[in-house]
């Protein structure tokens, strides 16, 4: 025989023995005298490029061992999940109830899971003394989803005017005091458009935050109310677009404006006068050799307003040690740690205390003075769903087939309709 | 006697049967089934429980992460009344009409080409070839480098040599889907190209020869020879290349994000945003049987015109 009954047998065993292997452990839950016991797994991404790994992963063992200090029954784990996929392998692991404990999530996403219930508000699990008045308002708002906390801010961004400084004063600005309203921005924009230049960045292909909602907010206007309403309808967003489509046509921003993902690379050759960036961007220039920048505030109609992430960890509802895990996010954003991260990570800490590690870095300390004007996007369940929603409308009225008001219009039946399906 | 003698063949069958039987079918079979049913039970595992699976939550209200609820047929009907879904299948269907022909005649013309055994044809087969095995995400950056829509982008400048106004490509709702139906053509033709230079080398050299004693040119041969004799290639290469086609996604998705105003919202792009965006896994299931049964009556009809054997005797 040339196969014998027993090779099949071990093949099966061999089959199932694996089978098994990938099954699911069985979780650690707390322990019933207080003290906290098992294990807490926590996601965390590549904050920084992959030659400062090392120094990364010292800052979270940093915050697992301040951690043990208080609470040397748990095992803290922080697993490094790569950017790619990371939304789909976030949902894949929270529905089979795999996920970690405790993972990294931004403002529209915790909404939207909050919603969905796999997040656990640790609003009761965290005391008092987190420090509340450490945080401004804007940050918080990013954090609470209707009254609750379901995570506490570890790094912030605030996207800002970032003008080239030969052009500026080519045009006649003052690199003392760049634009602070549309109108003074307008002026100056239409001269640099004179002299051959862009006026500004439009990244039309790019998330709405990047793009048009900053300019509603500035505008006085807002996307959704706090209880849903959709307010797109309003004059003050029909003015947003009315500006967007007036740049469009009169050359201040680029003609591939309408879909575009990157306007970068031409504000460094020289052909644009102003950038919408970040505090990454001030890396990229430094790194391209670019110094011939001037950073300008968040522009203002009716109020001063930007755009700006807020990262933040959160706890997961399916975790079996909810409040040790909410203690720990407590620990990991606390001030020693915000800066830590963030001093690595060249984000703002979110915390005022941490605003000190920039010292002597003139441009990150000016970008902190506009936290409280940096809002962290729409705060609702269909936040993301409306984004390509936005955008197409966004880019009708660039292309020429919807007038302002008519795409203002779509829009808000778009977002209606998905508040509806809901 | 003979009674005696069915009789005895009687009492002997059930003796023969059972574990005898079994032993010889095993020890016939024995190597079909080792390879057999692990592939059986992975086949059930991760492609007919899925499959499955999904047809079950079409019926349901499933966010991935939450708790599911049956909504019976809204899927379904919702997939009616939604525009975008509509628009997402024409878009998917207008890219296989930009994307399908072209690849195939791209892939013959450089089978054709490397056929010709000329010098050199050996380094060119690997050029053409380069493409293929390029990360997707490197010849996208270079395809947007490329394409940009501003007078800077390198195509633009070539355009501008012969007095052609500057064009949007990927900015353009009316464009930038033929400009992704061109990267997906330059990434993939380089594999068609390998599957005609295989069929070309089958087609017995004998039918040249006897159609150049007839006095056939070139032409002649290409197109009364060559050309009905790759009709199996034609079908295979038909085949994938319409899969392929109608599951475009990621160009949409590093490129253009489904714009300008949808222009790019290609069936699977569509299906990826219901599902892990929008987190309506129930919707982006029924976009999946959607998906399925257009590809799968498509390959019917192609099969009908296309799939006829051809022989070389």
């Amino acid at each position: 025989m040339l196969i014998k009954k027993g090779g099949f047998l071990l093949l099966l065993l061999l089959l199932v023995m694996s089978l098994a292997a990938c099954s699911d452990e069985e979780g650690e839950g707390a322990a019933e005298d207080g003290e906290f016991g098992g294990e807490l797994t926590v996601w965390v991404h590549p904050y920084v490029a992959s030659d400062l790994k090392a120094d990364q992963e010292k800052v979270f063992a940093d915050m697992a061992a301040s951690f043990n200090e208080q609470y040397p029954g748990v095992e803290v784990n922080f697993e490094e999940i790569p950017w790619a996929n990371r939304e789909q392998k976030l949902l894949t692991a929270l529905a089979a109830n795999q996920g970690p404990d405790v993972f990294y999530l931004i403002p529209d996403m915790m909404a939207q899971f909050a919603e969905t219930g796999v997040l656990e508000p640790i609003t009761d699990y965290i005391g008092d003394d987190w420090g509340q008045d450490d945080y401004a308002d804007t940050t918080l708002e990013a954090v609470t989803y209707q009254g609750d906390l379901y995570g506490l801010p570890i790094l912030r961004e605030v996207t800002t005017q970032i003008y080239n400084k030969n052009i500026l004063e080519e045009v006649g600005g003052d690199p003392e005091n760049p634009p602070t309203t549309w109108e003074e921005f307008n002026a100056l924009a239409e001269k640099a458009v004179d002299a051959g230049y862009y006026g500004r960045s439009f990244e039309g292909a790019n998330t709405p935050n990047a793009t048009i909602y900053p300019l509603i907010w500035q505008a006085g206007g807002d996307i959704l109310s706090e209880d849903g309403e959709v307010l797109i309808n309003s004059e003050k967003f029909v003015k947003a677009f009315e500006l967007v489509n007036e740049w469009y046509k009169n050359g201040v921003i680029p003609p591939d404006s309408i879909n575009t993902l990157s306007h970068f690379e031409a504000f460094l050759e020289g052909n644009i006068f102003s950038v919408f960036g970040t505090g990454l961007t001030f890396s990229s220039m430094e790194d391209r050799g670019f110094t011939d920048y001037v950073v300008g505030p968040p522009l203002m109609e009716e109020e001063q307003a930007t755009f700006g992430t807020t990262g933040m960890f959160v706890v997961a509802s399916n975790s079996d040690n909810k409040e040790a895990a909410s203690l720990l996010v407590k620990e990991m954003t606390n001030e020693e740690h915000t800066k830590a991260f963030n001093t690595l990570t060249k984000y703002i800490p979110p915390r005022a205390s941490g605003a000190s590690i920039f010292e002597g870095n003139a441009d990150m300390m000016q970008l902190t003075e506009y936290l409280d004007v940096t809002k962290p996007g729409v705060m609702h369940p269909v936040a993301r769903n409306i984004i390509p929603l936005v955008q197409a409308e966004m880019q009708a009225m660039m292309e020429g087939t919807k007038t302002p008001q008519e795409a203002a219009d779509a829009a808000a039946a778009a977002i209606q309709s998905e508040i509806d399906r809901m | 006697m003979e009674a005696r003698s069915i009789q005895s063949g009687k009492q002997a069958i059930p003796e023969i049967s059972r574990k005898d039987r079994l032993k010889r079918h095993w020890q016939k079979y024995a190597l079909i089934y080792i390879f057999l049913v692990p592939i059986l039970i992975h086949f059930a595992i991760f492609q007919l429980f899925p499959i499955a699976f999904s047809l079950y939550i079409t019926f349901m209200k499933w966010p991935v992460i939450g708790t599911p609820e049956f909504i019976a047929l809204d899927n379904w009907k919702a997939f009616f009344s939604d525009e975008l879904a509509w628009k997402a299948v024409w878009n998917t269907v207008l890219f296989s009409l930009y994307y399908i022909v072209p690849t195939m005649a791209l892939g013959l013309i450089l089978a054709l080409l490397i056929n010709t055994e000329k010098k050199g044809t050996g380094f060119f087969k690997a050029v053409f070839f380069l493409p293929v095995v390029t990360s997707f995400v490197i010849i996208s950056g270079i395809w947007a480098w490329l394409f940009r829509g501003t007078e800077e982008g390198m195509i633009n400048r070539v355009l501008s040599v012969f007095g052609a106004e500057p064009q949007l490509f990927l900015s353009n709702s009316s464009q930038a889907l033929i400009v992704l139906a061109g990267l997906s053509i330059f990434k993939v033709c380089g594999s068609t190209m390998i599957y005609y230079y295989a069929g070309l080398k089958s087609i017995p050299h004998e039918f040249y020869e006897a159609a150049k004693i007839d006095g056939a040119n070139g032409w002649h041969m290409f197109w009364r020879v060559t050309f009905p004799l790759l009709l199996p290639i034609h079908f295979y290469v038909a085949v994938i290349t319409t899969i392929g086609s109608f599951q475009i996604f990621d160009s949409a998705y590093l490129l253009t994000q489904g714009g300008p105003n949808h222009s790019t919202t290609t069936l699977v792009y569509y299906l990826y945003r219901e599902g892990f965006t929008n987190l309506r896994l129930g919707y982006a299931s029924v976009l999946a049987y959607i998906l399925f049964f257009i590809i799968f009556a498509i390959s019917i009809i192609q099969r009908k015109y296309f799939g006829k054997e051809v022989s070389y005797k």
